[in-house]
């Protein structure tokens, strides 16, 4: 007789029983001082590349310093961000209660920051955030345990304005993804923008996830500016850069448009589409300093592939994360002590000088207009002029 | 059939395990049985619908989403008090379900499969344009209730055994198995003179409401609310969690949600790449190798 | 809005309309003949797309990938249908669970062939520049798009109402009269899943240079076949068409007007189509 539904749904239950015992009795960890660090990163859904690319820049960098800080030797917890924001949660709470974990690392998506923002908070456990970028993170909603190595909206968008209206043109016609990071990154443009005498002929907002961009681009076409200012994430600005070439009007209009919308990994899946598009970003693969040609060599070697800004971001990331740990002798109870040993973290990266303002926890960075340029290895973002060491007003 | 004696050893054993939980279990495995209970509550209520109404529905995300928005919105506006919050968002929920039922019920199989998606795709829409009331993509984050763990483990198991008798009391009522005498043949049970109609309406707007309250607690128990809750995906995960747990008794839903939970967290603490993999297998080997057919129970109906 | 907009967004909804029908035309297919709602339809979408994708990168030839990924979409659809489906025949919520689990397992087997890394597929050299129409600039690969749609509706309706069509429908009505008949049942219920398949596969590496391959693709795509199918009927590849077309239009023409509601308006349209005739516009009760 084949066995019955129930037999199986009692076997599954005896295993789901069972599997719970470990994690309701964990076992002893690795060495007793090890630092464990819970890095969580997207390995699914739309944001799985920037989690991968994130993930090697962070590993590159713990095996430059031997896996160990100070004194502790390193180990990684990596757990899928997802796309929900509530599986981010879980992810922290398992990390946090089951696995015990020293600090976490990583999050790509802002509204998954959001959501863990209280947990990490009330339980004391420091979040270095890799990649999230919305302003309230590090503003009304900022928090003694939360430190960001990557940006705000504000940051990359507000140089833009005001170097699109100075020295660009003074015309210029919007598109950004219509959520809070796309929000907030158009308007951080359009106000500097406009105040250093620039006009907006229109603004579109796309939802997140278009499979078509063809009315949008119909409607740019209809209105003939000289300059395109845009942001759009992930998936929906390869296929609308696609479209943008494949209707000719990348001949007609200029770009200038928010660093991550062109960067190396966008530009290797759209070959020239994007070229002589300028892009404001704190890095570039082509950034001449010995900081980022090791990096980008090291990488390189390591991977097979050249880095992306998010590698960087992750590289940074670990070292942060290193450099506070070693500022403490490795003794990362004292709570207090390791946020200022955050705080006072300062070092040469790949992007340039690297410090955290006190006040709110962000990164204070140079921020760079780039040009994506024809090189002998492809279309590459390369570094036009230094806007400026920008701190976000918090 | 010995299994009725059975059944009723592994259901006392289920409730005492689940009532001695907390003295057992701490931190994560708490938490994960947490939601376990709350998503045996929505399977419940989708149970209902499939097992007993003949309803298979593509849309309880709808129900679950508004639970849970509804949990979110009060909470900030009147502070976090888990009654009203489990009152609002039944509420919002039965609504949503009274108010587009008269339409949705008018199909039948798969188009009521698929009118059941639409409406939960219009309540997702909705969600992400709405930036003011839902946070739009962002999501809102939910004030914590002043409640321990444990409390919150107790009080979901409470509510789950509360629906559960709830539910049975009602089908085992000449309501409920007017319900059933609707499932089996509708056109037999009409021409004896009942408002089938009627009937399959209550289990629709019952099943709505019991999902929202599995909403609230999602909410409170993340303390976050976002768009990925009203997700159609989700309304897929439920309907698989109450087919592998067997539609015939309520009881289902709770095995199917407590395999599915605790089979999915299992593999993603063991890899972040083959969690879907892994629960496909599962689902593809339950489907050929037990011998139920489940369909025959709706499509008399279709 | 001036002409020049209207045509061109006229042509936009057209090309995107011819998109939304390959895709969803093999799950009319599969639905109408078979009464299988496949819903891992999207995720060989996907698959069809990543192989078309890959084909054309590393032979540089563009056409050879329009074969390849049918005729792999449908030697896996054949595969599935007699080692899995054939074993469910006549449970149909159970086949239905079944391609949801097949979905889970194709989409992280695509990840890990492909990875995580957004792709993008260029038109062959031949179609990648614009073309002048009735006094517009268009790009030329949209163009081939909406021809090639066009050439598949007709052949899809020439072959249902040949005598392979007929033994189709024979199958599918009665199968145990249609093999006291002598029609083969078995191998046309595998065949036809697998020509569902083929499309499926063939419709993503043909919409491969209009829309980006990354993780999660298959789910946009298993939604719009079903808003497709749905307002068109269900199990009329002629529905199948039209449901592409006022989706495309409603889509469109919405975005371009209506911006802020655009997300709202498909599935709108969805639930007043539903409301008022369920079983889609061109679809046929039971």
């Amino acid at each position: 007789m084949s066995p019955t539904r129930r037999d199986f749904i009692k076997a599954g239950i005896a295993a789901g029983g069972l599997s719970l015992l470990p994690q309701a009795f964990p076992a002893r960890a690795a060495a007793k001082d090890a630092l464990k660090i819970g890095v969580i990163l997207p390995s699914s859904g739309v944001y799985a590349e920037l989690g991968d690319q994130i993930g090697k820049g962070m590993r590159l960098y713990f095996d430059e310093v031997h896996n160990k800080a100070g004194g502790r030797e390193i180990v990684i917890i990596n757990e899928n961000e997802s796309s929900d924001p509530s599986v981010a949660v879980s992810k922290a709470t398992k990390l946090i209660q089951s696995d015990k974990v020293d600090l976490l690392a990583g999050i790509v998506a802002t509204p998954s920051a959001y959501a863990i923002r209280d947990l990490v908070t009330d339980a004391q456990v420091p979040l270095i955030i890799a990649n999230a970028g919305g302003n309230a993170l590090t503003r009304a909603r900022k928090s003694p345990y939360i430190f960001r190595t990557s940006f705000t909206a504000w940051q990359f968008a507000n140089p833009l304005g005001t170097w699109t209206a100075t020295k660009f043109s003074k015309q210029v016609f919007m598109i950004a993804a219509d959520y809070a990071y796309g929000r907030e990154s158009a308007a951080g443009f359009k106000d500097a923008f406009t105040a250093a005498g620039g006009k907006v002929i229109d603004e579109v907002y796309p939802p997140l996830g278009s499979p078509d961009f063809s009315s949008y681009i119909a409607k740019i076409a209809a209105a003939k500016p000289e300059v395109l200012f845009g942001f759009l994430a992930g998936s929906d600005g390869t296929i609308f850069l696609r479209q943008f070439q494949q209707f000719g009007l990348s001949r007609s209009i200029k770009l200038a448009v928010i660093g991550d919308m062109v960067e190396e990994n966008t530009l290797a899946a759209i070959g020239n589409a994007a070229e002589g598009a300028h892009s404001s970003l704190h890095w570039a693969l082509l950034m001449k300093n010995p900081e980022n040609e090791r990096f980008v060599q090291d990488y390189q070697t390591a991977f097979g592939v050249e880095p992306s800004v998010y590698s960087m971001r992750g590289f940074d990331t670990a070292r942060v994360i290193v450099e506070a740990v070693n500022k403490v002798d490795g003794d990362t109870s004292n709570k207090k002590k390791v946020i200022e040993a955050f705080e006072s973290v300062r070092f040469a990266s790949p992007r340039g000088p690297f410090e955290f303002d006190p006040v709110t926890h962000n990164v204070i960075q140079d921020v760079y207009l780039r040009e994506v340029v024809l090189t002998a290895t492809g279309d590459h973002n390369k570094v036009v002029s230094d806007l400026g060491r920008i701190r976000d007003p918090g | 059939m010995a299994s009725t004696v059975t059944r009723r050893i592994i259901i006392v054993a289920l409730v005492v395990l689940a009532a001695l939980a907390p003295a057992l279990l701490h931190g994560y495995a708490l938490y994960l049985a947490t939601e376990v209970v709350l998503y045996a509550i929505a399977a419940v209520a989708l149970d209902l619908l499939v097992g007993y109404a003949g309803l298979v529905s593509l849309g309880q995300a709808a129900f679950f989403g508004l639970g849970a928005y509804a949990a979110a919105i009060v909470s900030a506006h009147a502070g976090p008090n888990i009654a009203l919050t489990l009152a609002a968002g039944f509420a919002l929920a039965a609504l949503f379900a009274a108010i587009t039922a008269p339409l949705t019920l008018r199909s039948a199989g798969i188009f009521f499969l698929m009118i059941t998606l639409a409406f939960a795709q219009l309540v997702w829409a909705t969600a992400d344009k709405w930036h003011a009331v839902s946070g739009g993509s962002d999501g809102l984050t939910v004030t914590k209730l002043p409640m321990s763990d444990t409390a919150f483990y107790l009080l979901a198991v409470g509510l789950l055994l509360a629906v559960i008798v709830v539910l049975q009391r009602l089908l085992r009522s000449p309501a409920g198995l007017a319900l059933e005498a609707v499932r089996e043949n509708e056109t037999r049970a009409r021409a004896s003179g009942l408002a089938a109609f009627w009937y399959k309406y209550w289990a629709f707007v019952l099943a709505g409401g019991i999902t929202g309250l599995a909403g609230v607690l999602h909410a409170h128990h993340r303390n976050f609310v976002s768009l990925a809750d009203v997700d159609w995906t989700n309304s897929v995960v439920l309907l698989v969690m109450v087919l592998l747990g067997g539609v015939r008794s309520l009881w289902g839903g709770v095995i199917g949600a407590t395999v599915f939970v605790l089979l999915q967290a299992w593999i993603s603490s063991k890899t972040d790449k083959w969690e879907m993999f892994a629960i496909g297998v599962v689902l593809i080997a339950i489907v050929l190798f037990t011998r139920r057919g489940l369909w025959s129970l709706v499509t008399r109906n279709a | 809005m001036p002409t020049q907009l209207l045509e061109i967004q006229g042509l936009n909804s057209l090309a995107f309309a011819m998109l939304l029908f390959l895709l969803a035309a093999g799950f009319s297919l599969i639905y109408g003949v078979g009464r299988i709602a496949n819903l891992a339809h999207g995720t060989f979408y996907m698959l069809g797309a990543y192989v078309g994708y890959t084909v054309a990168q590393r032979t540089g030839n563009f056409w050879l990938s329009l074969v390849v990924a049918p005729l792999l979409g449908g030697a896996l659809g054949w595969l599935v249908e007699r080692v899995l489906l054939r074993r469910l025949r006549g449970r149909e919520l159970d086949q239905v669970l079944l391609t949801v689990g097949l979905a889970f397992i194709l989409a992280d087997v695509i990840r890990a062939i492909w990875g995580a890394d957004i792709r993008s597929s260029s038109p062959p050299a031949a179609l990648s520049g614009l073309v002048s129409l009735f006094g517009v600039q268009y790009p030329a690969y949209q163009l081939f798009v909406i021809c090639l749609g066009a050439v598949v509706f007709v052949a899809m309706q020439l072959v249902l109402r040949s005598p392979i069509g007929a033994r189709l429908r024979a199958v599918t009505s009665d199968p145990q009269v249609a093999a006291s008949l002598g029609v083969p049942t078995d191998s046309v219920a595998a065949l036809t899943f697998a020509a569902s398949v083929a499309l499926a596969a063939f419709g993503g590496a043909v919409g491969g240079p209009i829309i980006a391959l990354a993780p999660g693709l298959d789910l946009t795509m298993m939604l719009l076949a079903l808003v497709v199918v749905v307002v068109g009927g269900l199990g009329s590849v002629a529905g199948a068409l039209v449901g592409a077309i006022i989706v495309a239009v409603v889509n469109g023409f919405g975005t371009l007007l209506y911006p802020e509601y655009a997300p709202f308006l498909i599935f709108a349209l969805m639930v007043v189509v539903l409301g008022f005739r369920p079983q889609g516009l061109l679809g046929r009760r039971g």
